[in-house]
Formats: C-alpha cells, structure tokens, sequence
C-alpha cells in the first residue's frame, strides 16, 4: 500500500453508501436529467432571452417575492421560535404538530382558502372594505401560509440547542433577558436560522400553484413564465433559457441551504418555566398572528364549505357525496398515493441510508434536486424523452415518487446523523454483525423519522396536481384534479362544492399524515 | 506474573501503534493482562489511552501491532468476532430497549435464543443488583444505574475480556466510592481479564493488580500497581501519580521525597513557607535543603506549628529519578 494506511472499514463503509444511493440515483437520472436534458435540447436554449426586459423584470420579481416572504418569515418565526424554546405552557407541544397542517396542504386547498378571506367577494375584505385580491399581498399570504412554519420549525430546532444554562450564565454576568438572547442564543441558532431562511426562500422562489393561481398575469413568477412558454405558447427554446436561470438560481440556494448543515432537531429543555409579563404578550400576539395567516385560510374551506345565502347547509356536501365520480376520485388518490410513498419510502430510506454512510455533500445536494426543478418543464420532459410511457400508470406513479422522495430523505438523513455513534459500536462489540447492527439499531431508533418522511410524502402526493394535470388520463382524475376542474365552472353551488371537495382532501392528507406518523415523527 | 504457562493471557498487545494525521496517538504499546487479572491503562487525557483500547474492541484498526485474545489473533478480525466486553465511558445503552433486553442483546446477538438470553440477561442483572429495574428504559434511570446497566452488558457476553473505558467518570464522588468496591469484588467473581482505561490514579489503585502508565502514545511504566505507585520510574510518573515532592535537581535528575520518610518533631527547625487547610487537617509547605518540601499534617499534628517546623528525612527513602517532566506533557 502507498502513502499512510488508512481506516479500511471506513473506506468500506463509504463505497457501501453510495452503492445504497445508485437506485435513486439512477431513477433521478432517468426521471430528472434526462427528460430535463431532453427538454432543454429540443428547442435548444435562446440565452437571448435574458437581454429582454419583460423577463428581466420577472426574474426581479420572482426574487423579490422570494425574498420578502423569507425576511418576513424570520421577523415573524425568528422571535416565536425562540420564546417557544425558552418558555412551555399547556398546549404548546399541540401548536407545534397544528404548524404541520400547511406542510400537508394541498395548494388548491390553500388557494381557496385564501380566496375565501381575502379574495375580491372574501370575508375579510367585506369585513375591512379592502381589497387586497389585485396586491401581491395575497400572494406573500400564501406564501407565508406554507412557509412560516417551516421557518418556525427550523428556528425551533436552533434555538432548542442552545442550553438554558448559557443563556443562565448571561443573565448572571449582567445580560437582561433580550440582550441574552441576542448576544448568546442568537449567534448560537444562526445556522437554524439561515437555513430556514434559504428553504422559505428555495419555495418561495419556486412555488407554481400559488402565482399561478393568486398573483394573476402582473405578479407571474418564472415557474408560471416557464409554463405559459412551455405549456400555452410552445416556445421551448425560450423556456429553456429560463429553466437553466432558474436551476442556476435554486442550485446555488442550495448548496448554501446544505453547507449550514444543522442536525438533528433540538432536545427541549425539560422543566421550562410559564411565560409571564412581557414575553406572555410577545408570545400571545406572535401566536394569534401565526394562527391567522396558517390556519384561518383553512377554517375558511372548510366554513364555505358548509355555509350558503342562507347560513349553515349541507347542499354542498350531500352534491359531492352524491355525484358518482367522488368514489373514483378518492379510490384513485389513495392507490396512487399509496403506490408512490411505497416507491419513495424505499428509494428514499436507501438513499439517505447511503448518503449517511457516504458522508458525502454531493449526495446531500442531489437529495434536493426534485424540489428544485420546475414541474412543469420536467412534465414536458417526459413526454419529448418518454413518448411511448406518456399516458401509462406507471409514469405517473414514477412522477410522483420523485416528488415524494426529497421529503423522505430529509427527513430521515437528520435522524440518521444525530444516532450517537457509540451506540453502533456499541452493538458491534456485543456481537452483531454491521446488518444486525442496522436492524436491532439504527432501524429502530430512526423509524420515527421514517414514518415522518412518508407520512409528508404521502400528503404531498395525496394533493399533487401540477405533474397530474400533464400526464393523467380521464379515468385516472384524483381529488386535486377534480378541485381543479370545479374550481373552473361557475357558479356559487360550484364553489361550495369545490370547497367541500377541498375539505375532504384536506381531511384525507390530515388523517393519512397522522395515521402513518403516530404523532412522533420530526419533520423540517 | 502468569499463573499458569498453559493458560493463554486474556490479552496481549505486541507494539500496537496508531496514527491520527500528525499526531502519534499509540507508539508501539505493548500490554500483557493474564485471566483473571485486572490492569489499568492510566495517563492524563489525550494520551492515547482510548485508542489502545478502541484498537483492542477493533473499533479503530491499528497501523502496525499485533492483538490476541485469549490466545486468538484477532487484528484483523471485525469488532462482532472478537468476543470482548466493553464498557463505553458515556455507557451507550440502547435508548430504545429495556434494560434486560440491553442486557440480552450481546448474548443473543452471539447466538443464544431469546429465553436463553433473557435468562442470562437476568442472572448478570442480578450480580450488579439491579434485577428489579429489568423493565426500565435507560432514561428512566440513575447515573449510577445506567453505569451498573453498561456493565451487566458487557458481562452478559461472558467474554474473557472485559474493557473498561473510564468507567467511573460520570458519578459522583460517593457513588464511584461504593462502585469501586463492588468492581473489585465482581472482577474476582467474573474471573475474566480486566483492562481499565483511566486517568484517575485513585481508580487505578484501588481496581488494578497491575498498572501500565502511559504518556503521549507511549507506555513509560509498567507493573504491579503497589510497585508503580512506591517507586515510579521517572519524576514526571511520580507527579502525574501524585506525588506532592518531586524536587529537581542538577543534572536532568529528580527527588522523590515521599512523605512517610519525613519525621517531624526532631531534627533541624525550617521556615515555613504557606499553610493551607485540607479536608483532613493542613497541608504545610517548608524551605527545606533538598527544596520546599509539602506535607500534609493532621488536625492536631498542624496545632504544634509555628513560624518553623522541625523535621527530619530518611535519605534511605528518598529516590533518585531522571526528571522528564521537560518538553512534551
């Protein structure tokens, strides 16, 4: 052997990892290079497009809208996540798991929901006589509505780190309460806190339902640029030349979002004390505003739901349950979904699984890779690279575990990282081989996790509509396909079914994401 | 030291050397621990002490050397084959398990059924007293519970070598005081070859038959644990081991005046240089010819002290030792 010997085990172990990576990485080539690849050299790229001030302004604004939700989403989430870690109150372990219910919203819900208040016939602008509905203000709502929690639930996980004890230790060298949190929880959260600002970013940046649906032809992003290019107009050299600005864009995010690198989610301190005086109200005023913009949006669905001219009604609901296409639409949402997380949730535990023992970056940052290509140009991708597989079950099925694999594997890689790695060693020494070590374990303490992961990839599956749209057949319309489909008839009988439909979706993901979490997973 | 020339050491190291980046964490460390027989590794942290031992469980692999094991080779054999107990300085209990199937898991990872190992399981609890916490979580318990846990783990294993990492630095000075004495007594009881990784002397000597003291990846004394307390080789064994007068002298050379060798009341009158109070009474400090000499004086020996103190050394008890205390720590 040549120069200093090193750790062969290591060396083993690292080779083992990416061997568990390559399925998801080959399906990730098949199902996200390729046809994007594929996209991209149809039409080739017409770079000339980024010397036009139209889409000048449009990537101006994608940025700005981006940006504004996640300076807003720290203002706001920064100083809850941070009372939220140093105080406890009966309750508050209810209000974290509730901050879940925007992450397993489906977009069409939330639209609705958002159109409901603050739309141009929404209860709030009757209530206020303000009509925010031609504003980007309802945009930055939505936005936000998905958002928030994240940037909460990340700043939580920062801030629970920092151990009370140093935060004592300030306070008895002279620090009152807010400079301590500022001279010492602050600097030690900052990575939590910057990761959670890049991901609000990422999403923000790249979210497709809500412009196209909220913003309106004035407040376009690049993703609803990119399908009114690719999808309307057929001008695919164009669209490519976006697509490769975006991508640009949303990789350097990333790889910054992956070298802030925080692991694991904080252990709460046991023993918090009640918030009293100054910070009960901080704490009670950041709370109610969470409420109203992550919550209200959804009792509103649900309110339209079951209200009509003449007050509560079930007319809306007994038309759904009536029509006799509810039946297909629910029996084919559950299979789909169902058949993608049982995809995703293999892919994706081997991935992270291999990711871990690769200790490798590039794994990480490929991990996040179907979050940050548009929907849309990939859909397009799949009917120029696949025509053959394009209206056949198995592509959609294909479609749908890529979507549902980064939130497996993100959720599980923190988990995995944070195992103390003497209790695999540990395991060893007593005499389990590295497989029984994986099995008595490593599976075991991370199942939570993996259950987490599915339970969001299920969720997010159930309320796809984007990929649905392109590469669905009649018969195989799912829920979100058939909101999407009434939310295009008219009427005031439409609407409230559409909103009872919305309810029940709503309901399904609830009650799917609860059932395969249990109620333990950590989900960031 | 071997009792019987057909029986095989439980341990034996030949030059076992290992390298992390530019630091010489082990330098050919070369350990013998007979069955039946109980050594301490001992040295400041940083020493390279872990290494040694995470080499022997073969959770590090070593750049040269060679391990057996009961007479077994197992350098190159994978952490599950090695057959050893180890006890982990933070303990590593499994989170998720009871205590009794912590306990179950090496015998039954090495092959016993389930009954078996639960019954194996509970019998090793019952050595460490704590049979009655069987159904616990290791969150549910006392530091001093979870070290009893860890090591009814590794004693479940029936290996013929049980490794020791630290094993009392987490408790608290009562505990580690009653703890010592049960280790004693379970080590006799166990009858396998003990190694003790510490950098606690006190540990050391009241848990070793032998003491092997190592400094910067290197072993610099080894031997019976009395031995190497009464008479250490150098002077920088005799400060690390405690040792209150190590008095340099010309020539690289070193004084070790134990404190036995001091006669007070006769002899010539000396300055006294400070006073402190001690647990047990005062430690004085006074200008003595050899250097300043401390000793630690009882409550009532401290009552006669004035400005002087009379006393007189036995040259014969005094050693002469190279002083290395220079350089290197």
């Amino acid at each position: 052997m040549f120069g200093r010997r090193r750790a062969v085990p290591e060396d083993r172990s690292r080779l083992g990892g990416w061997l568990l990576a390559l399925p998801a990485l080959v399906f990730t080539a098949l199902l996200l290079a390729l046809p994007l690849g594929r996209t991209l050299l149809e039409g080739g790229v017409n770079f000339g497009i980024w010397r036009d001030p139209y889409f000048l302004g449009r990537l101006g604004w994608t940025l700005l809208q981006a940006t504004g939700t996640a300076v807003l989403a720290l203002l706001l989430g920064a100083p809850l996540a941070y009372l939220l870690s140093r105080y406890d109150w009966p309750g508050k372990g209810l209000f974290l798991r509730l901050l879940l219910l925007p992450f397993v919203t489906p977009t069409l819900v939330a639209v609705l929901g958002l159109s409901a208040l603050a739309g141009p016939h929404g209860w709030l602008t009757l209530l206020l006589g303000l009509d925010l509905s031609e504003t980007p203000a309802l945009l930055l709502w939505g936005n936000l509505f998905f958002n928030l929690p994240v940037m909460i639930r990340l700043a939580y996980g920062g801030f629970s780190r920092v151990s009370p004890g140093l935060l004592g230790a300030a306070r008895t060298l002279g620090a009152g309460r807010w400079r301590a949190a500022l001279d010492v929880a602050l600097p030690l959260a900052l990575p939590g806190l910057a990761a959670g600002f890049v991901l609000v970013f990422l999403y923000s940046a790249l979210s497709f339902g809500l412009p196209l649906a909220l913003g309106g032809e004035a407040y376009a992003t690049l993703e609803v640029e990119i399908y009114t290019l690719t999808a309307l107009q057929l001008r695919l050299s164009e669209a490519s030349a976006l697509i490769v600005g975006q991508l640009a864009l949303t990789l350097a995010a990333t790889w910054l979002y992956t070298r802030l690198g925080q692991g694991g989610v904080g252990v709460a301190a046991a023993g918090l004390p009640r918030p009293r005086g100054g910070a009960l109200w901080a704490l009670l005023f950041l709370c109610a505003l969470t409420v109203l913009l992550c919550f209200a949006p959804l009792l509103a669905v649900a309110l339209r739901g079951l209200l009509g001219h003449g007050g509560l009604t079930l007319l809306y609901w007994r038309g759904l349950l009536q029509d006799e296409q509810t039946p297909l639409l629910l029996g084919n949402t559950l299979r789909f979904g169902l058949m993608a997380v049982t995809g995703a949730t293999l892919l994706g535990g081997l991935y992270a699984l291999g990711a871990w023992l690769a200790r490798s970056r590039l794994l990480d940052l490929v991990s996040l890779l179907p979050l940050m290509v548009s929907p849309v140009s990939l859909a397009v991708g799949y009917l120029l690279a696949y025509p053959e597989l394009a209206a056949t079950l198995p592509m959609l099925i294909a479609a749908y575990v890529l979507l549902a694999l980064p939130l497996v594997v993100r959720s599980l890689l923190p988990a995995l990282r944070a195992l103390p790695p003497r209790l695999l060693e540990a395991a060893r020494t007593l005499g389990a081989s590295p497989l029984g070590a994986w099995r008595t374990v490593t599976l075991p303490l991370v199942r939570p996790a993996l259950r987490g992961g599915a339970a969001l990839a299920l969720a997010t599956v159930l309320g796809e509509f984007g990929a649905t749209l392109v590469l669905t057949r009649p018969e195989w319309a799912t829920l979100s396909t058939g909101l999407y489909e009434r939310l295009g008839r008219p009427g005031e009988r439409n609407l409230g079914e559409a909103c009872a439909l919305a309810t029940l979706l709503l309901l399904l993901s609830v009650t799917a994401f609860t059932v395969l979490d249990g109620g333990e997973g950590e989900v960031t | 030291m071997t009792p019987h020339l057909e029986v095989p050491p439980a341990l034996q190291t030949e030059a076992l050397s290992k390298q992390f980046g530019a630091v010489q964490a082990a330098r050919e460390v070369s350990l013998e621990v007979a069955a039946g027989q109980t050594l301490a590794l001992l040295g400041p942290s940083g020493c390279g002490k872990s290494t040694v031992l995470r080499c022997i469980a073969g959770l590090e692999r070593p750049d040269a050397g060679r391990i057996e094991i009961g007479g077994r080779d197992v350098t190159r054999l994978l952490p599950e084959a090695r057959n050893v107990g180890l006890v982990f300085q933070d303990y590593a209990l499994f989170p998720h398990l009871t205590v009794l199937e912590n306990v179950a898991y090496g015998p039954s990872r090495r092959g016993q059924s389930r009954l078996r190992a639960g019954a194996t399981a509970l019998e090793t609890l019952r050595l460490v007293g704590l049979e009655e916490l069987a159904s616990r979580k290791p969150a549910q318990l006392s530091g001093g519970q979870q070290q009893r846990v860890a090591l009814a783990r590794a004693l479940a294993t029936r290996s013929p070598l049980l490794l020791l990492d630290e094993p009392l630095s987490h408790l608290d000075e009562k505990l580690r005081g009653e703890l010592r004495a049960d280790l004693r007594a379970l080590f006799t009881q166990v009858a396998a070859g003990v190694l003790i990784v510490t950098h606690d002397q006190r540990e050391a000597l009241a848990l070793a038959d032998r003491v092997a003291v190592m400094r910067s990846g290197e072993l610099v004394q080894q031997g019976a644990a009395r031995e190497v307390f009464t008479r250490p080789a150098t002077a920088w064994v005799a400060a690390f081991l405690g040792w209150l007068n190590v008095l340099p002298q010309p020539g690289g050379r070193a004084l070790l005046v134990p404190e036995q060798a001091a006669e007070l009341g006769v002899g010539e009158a000396y300055p006294v240089l400070a006073r402190q109070p001690t647990e047990t009474g005062e430690s004085v400090t006074v200008a003595h010819l050899l250097g300043p000499l401390t000793l630690n004086l009882s409550a009532r020996e401290a009552g006669v002290v004035g400005a002087t103190l009379r006393l007189q050394i036995d040259l014969a008890r005094v050693q002469t030792v190279p002083d290395d205390r220079a350089g290197h720590y």
